[in-house]
């Protein structure tokens, strides 16, 4: 055997863990609960920066898609305020998932939530706001005149799809 | 070890530390890295695997031999008759006792099956991994995983303060 093979015989103990791409593998099994990476990344720095990389962040989701935990509601009929359904330590806070609207945008109603967005009608401005309360993004489309003049005599819905894959934007 | 059953493919594997283990072709390529070399013709008489010493690829093999698809491991025909449910938990439950090794090894075992890719095993070696600290304290993770604790109090505080509801 030469000595350059025997130098990779590593010491069994912490081998695994030495290695990042390892190290990721075994922590992109953490449990889905909100509270697993948070926790993760007070181990230690390299903990911290594993956890935090986009591409480990998308494996995650992906991994834990099927089996993703209810994290809470919006309340529609209370300015679409978010309600915590699990126990600390996952016990989000309100105020993490709060709609910001500028002063102008009057009243609004919920017209659904699907794909993490949440879709809202602006009724004064007449604008469909697509909000992604995880990132605070928000994106406006005015609505069409010929909806908003059928709105006036029916009822109008509205669904927000994000597209296929694992896009991150709208 | 049973009788061979004429006809089939063996493929001799070596371990650094000169050990031989002569398995079935369709067991060895429950490794993709040993498939791909089979499928790409670069397997001669026999493959070194590097960095997997003889106790672990042997226990390696014994994981192949368990899970690779259509094996009698006992060489009865019974396996025919038994319903895939059943399989899957007989699976299961073999696999808890094949991981119940110490530290050490788990840890070798992960890096022999990321080093072979070998999905199954590399998912219940890291998986076990995952649950024997997720109940723990940060403290009890760091010690059984020697982590050392790097950050200043400082840093650790502010890091608690972003979310703090995940320290509650």
């Amino acid at each position: 055997m030469t000595a350059s093979r025997r130098r990779h015989a590593r010491s069994p103990a912490v081998a695994p863990l030495d290695d990042d791409d390892l190290l990721s593998e075994i922590l992109v099994r953490l449990p889905p609960q909100p509270s697993s990476l948070p926790r993760a990344s007070l181990v230690c720095k390299r903990w911290r920066r594993l956890v935090s990389d986009p591409a480990f962040c998308r494996r995650f989701r992906l991994r834990h898609r099927r089996s993703a935990p209810l994290l809470g509601f919006f309340d529609i009929f209370c300015n679409i305020s978010f309600i915590p359904t699990l126990e600390a330590p996952n016990r989000i806070p309100p105020g993490r998932f709060s709609l910001q609207l500028d002063h102008g945008d009057g009243d609004f109603m919920s017209l659904g939530c699907r794909h993490r967005l949440v879709l809202i009608y602006l009724t004064k401005r007449l604008q469909i706001l697509a909000w992604d309360p995880v990132t605070a993004d928000q994106h406006r489309l005015a609505i069409p005149p010929a909806v908003v003049a059928c709105a006036s005599k029916t009822p109008v819905n509205g669904a927000v799809l994000r597209a296929a894959g694992d896009v991150q934007h709208f | 070890m049973a009788t061979r059953e004429a006809g089939k493919k063996m493929i001799m594997l070596k371990s650094p530390d000169g050990m031989e283990f002569e398995v079935e072709e369709a067991v060895a390529m429950e490794s993709q890295t040993i498939r791909k070399m089979i499928e790409d013709d670069c397997a001669d008489t026999a493959i070194l695997i590097p960095n997997i010493n003889s106790k672990i690829l042997s226990r390696v093999i014994e994981y192949c031999n368990k899970h690779v698809p259509t094996t009698g491991a006992t060489g009865a025909a019974a396996s025919d008759t038994v319903a895939p449910a059943a399989l899957a938990e007989d699976l299961k439950i073999w696999d808890a006792e094949f991981i119940k090794v110490n530290r050490a090894t788990r840890f070798d075992l992960i890096q022999a099956a990321s080093y072979l890719n070998i999905k199954g095993l590399l998912d219940l070696t890291s998986q076990t991994t995952i649950d024997t600290i997720s109940d723990n304290s940060l403290e009890e993770i760091r010690s059984f995983l020697s982590t050392k604790n790097d950050y200043l109090p400082e840093e650790e505080q502010t890091i608690r303060r972003e979310n703090q509801w995940a320290f509650q």
